[in-house]
C-alpha cells in the first residue's frame, strides 16, 4: 500500500501533497522536511531507495523535482518506480511538457489526477490512455 | 459583495506569492485574511476561490481546520465546479477529529446513490480519503452496491474503497466478501485487477484465513494477461506458500514460464521475492531464481544491484549454503559509496560466514573500517562484533587472534560499541581458562596507551577500559611486569574517565599489589619450607647463615614492596577531589591497606597480611546460569500448598498451576511455587480443559459443513493421507484459534470485573507460543479474535471471510440497493401466491418470516378478505 506521495523541489518548497493514511498537520510538515532531507542528501549514482521509519520511500529526481513514494516493506521497489514514471507521463501529456510552474499553478488539476492513478493507497489503473480518457471528461465540466 | 471583483484567484495568489519572496510570511497572512472574509460571503463562486486558495496554502503547511465548516457548505453545493473543490479540500484537511464529518454521511450517501458518473467518483475519492469508524458503517452498503453498477470505472473504484471502509469497519468485511469475489470474474480486467489488489492486502497480513481461495488465485495466474495483476497475484502467493507448502508444487511450472519469458524486471524481481518467501524446498526454482540474482548483483544500475542483495539476504536465511557463491561478489560491493547497497552487502555477508573463513571474512571487513566514515566504521564493527559472538562464539576457533581483532575495534575512533567489546572480553577471560593470559596480555596495550585513556574520556571506550582494569585485577596472576601494569593503572589521565571506570581502576590496583606483594613475599616461604625438607639435615646447623641470607632477601623484599606502595599513596591521592562516593570508598579501602603495610616493620606480620588478602581475592568469579535459581531446592518445613484462607481458595485455579508445569523436573512444590506468581486474573480466565475440548469439537463440526458447502473451494489431494494432513491442518488451525475463544462460563463475575485487557497464555502441552492478546466477548462466535485496543486496526481483520456468516452479520440495510445473502436460511422468499385467509380465522397465517413487506401485504390482504366474506355473506342472505 502506498502511504503518501511527495513532490518536493530542490529548495524543499512541497509542489503536492498527498497521504493515503491520517497524519496531523505537524505530523505531515516533519514527513515532508525529513523526506527531503534524505532524498536531496543521496547522490546521483546511488539506489532510488531509501529506508524511512520501517518502510521504504522510492523516489526519483526529474529535472529540479523530487517524485517520493512511500510504500510497505513488501512492496516491490521496481514497480513503484514505474508508478512515478507512469505519473510523469501522464503530467507531461496532460501538461504538453509539463514545467514546475504548470504544476504550481494547477495544483488543483494535478491532485485530480492522481486521485485518478492511485486510489486508498493502490493503483487504480495502469493504462495510460484511460487515464487521460477520463481526465477530458472531467475537464469537460470545467 | 464588491469583494468578488477584487478577489484574487487562485492564480493571482499564486504569483502573488512568487514575487513576494522576500515577505511571503506577510503575504500569506494577508492572504488568509482576506480568505477568511471571503468564505463568509453568501456568493458560492467567491466561497469556491477561497476554498481553493486555502486548500493551497493547507497543502504548504497553513492550518485551515477552523474553515471545516466552510468546506462542508462548498461540498454541498450542486454545482459540479464547486463541488469538486470543496471534496479536494475535505479529502485534504478532514481527520479523525473533524466535527463536521456527521454532517457529511447524507451528502456523500446522495453523491453515491446518484446518477451522475462523476458525481459518484468524486464521492468516492472524498470517500477513500477521508473515511472513518462512522463513515464506513454508514455507507458501506452504498459502497457495496456500487459494486455492481454497470459502469466499469465505478466497480473499479467501488472494490477500492471498500478496502479502505475495511480498515477502519472491519466487521464489513465478512458480509461484504463474497460479492467482492465474484468480481474476479468480470469481464473488465481493471475490475479484477482491482479487487485482485484488495485481496493481496487481506491476504499479506493474514495469509491463514485465506488458503481455500488457492485455487482461485491460481486460476488466474495462469490467465492473467497483465503484468500488474501477475504481480500481485504472485505476492499472494508468496504469502500462502509458507502455510501450504503443496501450493509449491503447483506454482513452479506457471512461475517458471513467467521467469524465463518476461522482460519486465518488476515481475522477474516479484517472482524472485515469491521464490525465497515460501519455495526454497524445491531446488530447481530456486537455481532459477540464484541466476537471474547473479546478473542483478553484477549488474551496474545500482538499483538492480541492492534488489539483488535484498532477496540475497531472504535466500540466506533459508539456505545459506546456495548463496555462498555470492560471497565473493558481497565482499567487493563493501567499498561502494551508497551505503544502501554496503548494508545489504554487509547482511548477505553475516549471513553466510561460516568457520572456516571466518578470520579471512572478518579481514577483509576490516579493512574498510580506516577509510569508512563513523557511521559505516559503526555498522562493519558490529556485524563483525554479531558474527563472532552468534551461538556463544561458536564460529570462532582462534580466541586470541579474535581477543586482538576485539582490541583493535576497540580503538576504532567514535565507536559506539565499547560496551559490547567489553562484555565480550570479559566474557571469552572469565568463559576460557587458557584465555585468561592471552586476555591480560591483550589489554594490556589499552592499559598503557595514553592515548586511549584520552579517547575514553567522551567515547565508549570507557567501557573498554573498565572491562581492562577488571581483567588485569582479576587475573593479576598473569601480568608480566607488573610494576608498569600499576603505573599505568595509576596515570593521572584517568581521573577524566567516568567515575564508575575509575573505581574500578582502584580496585584492580589494590588486587594486583596485594597478588605482587604475596607472590614476592609468601611464596619464598613455600619455598624455604620445601627446600628445608629436602636437606634437613643441614637445616639445624646452616640455620643462623640461612636466617641471615634470608634476612637480607627479606629486607630487599621488603624494601620493593614498600617502593610500590610509596608509589601508590602518591599518586592515590589525585582521587581524593572526586565527588563520587564510590570512588572515595575505595580508595580510602586503599589507603588503608597500603597504610597498614607500612606500619608492619615485621615480615612476617607482612607476610600474614597479604596471604590473607591473597586468599580473599584469589576466588574464583565463575558465570551462572540462569536457570540456577529454579535448582536451588526448596527447604523441606515449607509450606506453600496449603490454602492461607480458606474461603478465597479456588480449586480449579490450583488445579490448573499443578497441570501448568509439566516441564519442571523438580518436585511437586517446586512447581507450585514457580507457577503462583502466575497473575492469578490470568488464571481465572483460563479455558478449562471441558471448555477448550467443546470449542474444539464445534470448530471441526463448523469446518466440516463448510466443506461440505464449499467443496470447490478446497484443494483437491492426491492421497486419502493428504486429505487427512489438510483436514488435520485445518482443524489444527482452527483448534489453535479456538483455544483463543474466551471462556465466558468460567467465573463471569470475575470476568466482568476483569478488564478488557486480559492476555491469554497457551497451554505448554501444546508446545507453540504465541501470545496474543484478546478482549473477553460475551459472543461466542469462534473465529474472531478482536485485539487489544492498541492493536484494534491491524488484527480486526483477522477473520476468516469464508466461513458461513452468523445470523448477526449482515450489511447495514440499504433500501436502494438490495445486498445479497449468503446464507440460504436468510434469503428472503416472495411468495408468488399464498392461501386466501378463511374468515373465521381472524388470525394472520403464522409468519416465520418477518422481514418483507410481502407479509404486510398479506396481513393487508388477509383483512380485506375478512372485510369481504363477510359482506359476500350479507349479500348472499339477502
Amino acid at each position: 500500500m502506498i502511504r503518501f506521495i511527495l513532490l518536493q523541489n530542490r529548495q524543499g518548497r512541497t509542489r503536492l501533497a498527498k497521504y493515503y493514511v491520517p497524519f496531523t498537520d505537524a505530523e505531515k510538515h516533519k514527513i515532508e522536511h525529513e523526506v527531503h532531507r534524505m532524498v536531496s542528501g543521496r547522490d546521483q549514482k546511488f539506489t532510488n531507495f531509501v529506508d524511512y521509519q520501517n518502510r521504504k520511500i522510492i523516489y526519483r529526481r526529474y529535472a529540479g523535482l523530487y517524485f517520493s513514494l512511500c510504500v510497505d516493506s513488501s512492496d516491490n521497489e521496481l514497480v513503484c518506480l514505474e508508478i512515478i514514471h507512469l505519473f510523469v507521463e501522464i503530467l507531461d501529456h496532460y501538461f504538453s511538457n509539463v514545467r514546475e510552474l504548470d504544476l504550481v499553478y494547477n495544483f488543483h488539476k494535478v491532485f485530480a489526477i492522481t486521485d485518478e492513478l492511485v486510489l486508498s493507497g493502490e493503483l487504480q489503473e495502469s493504462s495510460k490512455k484511460v487515464i487521460l480518457d477520463r481526465l477530458g471528461l472531467l475537464e469537460k465540466i470545467e | 459583495m464588491g469583494i468578488s471583483l477584487f478577489q484574487k484567484s487562485l492564480r493571482d495568489m499564486i504569483s502573488g506569492m512568487r514575487s513576494n519572496r522576500n515577505n511571503e510570511e506577510k503575504y500569506i497572512q494577508k492572504s488568509m485574511e482576506d480568505i477568511k472574509k471571503e468564505l463568509k460571503s453568501t456568493d458560492m463562486k467567491v466561497k469556491t476561490v477561497a476554498l481553493q486558495k486555502l486548500t493551497y496554502l493547507n497543502m504548504l503547511g497553513f492550518d485551515m481546520s477552523w474553515a471545516a465548516f466552510h468546506v462542508v457548505e462548498v461540498m454541498s453545493t450542486p454545482k459540479l465546479l464547486h463541488k469538486v473543490v470543496g471534496y479536494q479540500a475535505a479529502a485534504q484537511s478532514f481527520n479523525e477529529g473533524t466535527d463536521v464529518m456527521l454532517l457529511i454521511t447524507n451528502l456523500l450517501k446522495k453523491d453515491l446513490i446518484s446518477t451522475n458518473p462523476t458525481e459518484r467518483s468524486i464521492g468516492l475519492d472524498c470517500l477513500s480519503n477521508i473515511v472513518t469508524l462512522d463513515l464506513a458503517r454508514d455507507l458501506i452498503a452504498d459502497v457495496y452496491g456500487l459494486l455492481s453498477s454497470s459502469s466499469a470505472p465505478c466497480r473499479k473504484r467501488s472494490a477500492l474503497v471498500l478496502y479502505c471502509c475495511f480498515l477502519k469497519y472491519p466487521d464489513a468485511l465478512r458480509p461484504c466478501f463474497k460479492g467482492l469475489v465474484e468480481h474476479l470474474d468480470d469481464h473488465e480486467q481493471s475490475v479484477v485487477c482491482s479487487v485482485v489488489s484488495v485481496l493481496c492486502e487481506l491476504v499479506i497480513k493474514h495469509p491463514h484465513n485465506y488458503l481455500e481461495m488457492a485455487p482461485l488465485f491460481y486460476r488466474l495466474l495462469l490467465n492473467s494477461t497483465n503484468n500488474w495483476m501477475t504481480m500481485k497475484l504472485l505476492k499472494i502467493f508468496g504469502a500462502l506458500t509458507p502455510l501450504e507448502p503443496r501450493l509449491t508444487k503447483k506454482i513452479v511450472e506457471p512461475l517458471k514460464n513467467i521467469m524465463s519469458s518476461t522482460m519486465a524486471k518488476s515481475l522477474l524481481f516479484d517472482c524472485i521475492t515469491t521464490v525465497c518467501s515460501g519455495m526454497t524446498s524445491n531446488e530447481e526454482i530456486v537455481e532459477m531464481a540464484l541466476g537471474h540474482l547473479k546478473d542483478f548483483v553484477l549488474d551496474s544500475d545500482p538499483n538492480l544491484k541492492y534488489l539483488g542483495f535484498k532477496a540475497l539476504e531472504q535466500f540466506v536465511k533459508h539456505i545459506p549454503e546456495t548463496v555462498l557463491r555470492f560471497g565473493n561478489a558481497a565482499l567487493m560491493c563493501l567499498s561502494t559509496a551508497d551505503p544502501t547497497i554496503r548494508s545489504s552487502a554487509l547482511r548477505v555477508i553475516s549471513g553466510l560466514v561460516s568457520k572456516k573463513d571466518l578470520k579471512e571474512v572478518i579481514v577483509r571487513v576490516l579493512e574498510h573500517i580506516p577509510s569508512a566514515d563513523t557511521a559505516y566504521r559503526n555498522e562493519l564493527s558490529e556485524v563483525v562484533l554479531s558474527i563472532c559472538c552468534r551461538d556463544k562464539y561458536s564460529l570462532v576457533s582462534d580466541f586470541s587472534w579474535y581477543l586482538n581483532i576485539l582490541v583493535e575495534l576497540a580503538r576504532v575512533p567514535g565507536s559506539v560499541h565499547g560496551k559490547t567489546i567489553a562484555f565480550q572480553i570479559t566474557d571469552i577471560a572469565c568463559r576460557v581458562e587458557a584465555m585468561r593470559d592471552d586476555a591480560v596480555q591483550a589489554v594490556r596495550s589499552l592499559l598503557i596507551d595514553p592515548f586511549v585513556v584520552e579517547m575514553g574520556k567522551s567515547g565508549s571506550i570507557g567501557e573498554v577500559l573498565k572491562a581492562t582494569a577488571w581483567i588485569t585485577g582479576e587475573y593479576a596472576s598473569f601480568v608480566e611486569h607488573p610494576k608498569e601494569t600499576i603505573e599505568a593503572l595509576l596515570q593521572p589521565g584517568i581521573l577524566k574517565l567516568p567515575c564508575s571506570v575509575q573505581a574500578m581502576y582502584i580496585q584492580a590496583i589494590l588486587k594486583v599489589f596485594v597478588h605482587i606483594t604475596n607472590d614476592l613475599v609468601c611464596d619464598d616461604d613455600a619455598d624455604e619450607a620445601s627446600q628445608s625438607e629436602k636437606d634437613g639435615s643441614t637445616w639445624v646447623e646452616g640455620e643462623d647463615d640461612a636466617e641471615e641470607d634470608n634476612g637480607d632477601e627479606e629486607l630487599d623484599k621488603l624494601g620493593v614492596v614498600n617502593e610500590l606502595s610509596d608509589l601508590i599513596l602518591a599518586h592515590v591521592d589525585q582521587y581524593s577531589d572526586t565527588p563520587d562516593p564510590e570512588v572515595v570508598e575505595r580508595m580510602s579501602q586503599l589507603k588503608a591497606v597500603l597504610d597498614l603495610q607500612k606500619g608492619m616493620d615485621d615480615i612476617k606480620d607482612v607476610k600474614d597480611l597479604f596471604s590473607k588478602l591473597h586468599g580473599i581475592i584469589s576466588e574464583e568469579l565463575q558465570p551462572i546460569s540462569g536457570k540456577a535459581q529454579k535448582k536451588v531446592p526448596l527447604p523441606e518445613d515449607l509450606q506453600v500448598i496449603d490454602p492461607i484462607m480458606e474461603e478465597f481458595f479456588d480449586e480449579e485455579f490450583d488445579l490448573q498451576q499443578a497441570e501448568e508445569d509439566v516441564e519442571v523436573a523438580d518436585n511437586q512444590a517446586a512447581s507450585v511455587t514457580s507457577s503462583r506468581g502466575m497473575d492469578a486474573a490470568q488464571a481465572l480466565t483460563e479455558a478449562t480443559e471441558e471448555q477448550k475440548k467443546f470449542a474444539d469439537e464445534t470448530a471441526k463440526n463448523q469446518l466440516k459443513q463448510h466443506r461440505e458447502k464449499h467443496g470447490v473451494f478446497y484443494l483437491s489431494s492426491d492421497d486419502k493421507q493428504g486429505a487427512g494432513d489438510m483436514g488435520e491442518d485445518d482443524g489444527g488451525e482452527v483448534e489453535n484459534v479456538s483455544v483463543q475463544e474466551p471462556p465466558v462460563d468460567v467465573s463471569e463475575d470475575s470476568a466482568t470485573k476483569v478488564d478488557a485487557l486480559t492476555s491469554y497464555r497457551r497451554k505448554k502441552k501444546k508446545k507453540k507460543k504465541q501470545p496474543t492478546d484478546l478482549v473477553v466477548k460475551q459472543d461466542e462466535d469462534v473465529n474472531e479474535g478482536v485485539d487489544s485496543p492498541v492493536k484494534i486496526n491491524k488484527n480486526a481483520l483477522d477473520v476468516n471471510p469464508l466461513a458461513p456468516l452468523e445470523d448477526g452479520e449482515e450489511l447495514p440495510s440499504v433500501e436502494a440497493y438490495p445486498t445479497s445473502y449468503s446464507n440460504e436460511g436468510d434469503m428472503p422468499t416472495y411468495e408468488t401466491s399464498y392461501e386466501p385467509v378463511h374468515s373465521q380465522n381472524t388470525e394472520a397465517p403464522p409468519a416465520e418470516k418477518q422481514k418483507h413487506k410481502s407479509r404486510r401485504r398479506r396481513k393487508h390482504k388477509s383483512r380485506k378478505e375478512k372485510e369481504g366474506a363477510p359482506q359476500e355473506a350479507t349479500a348472499a342472505e339477502t
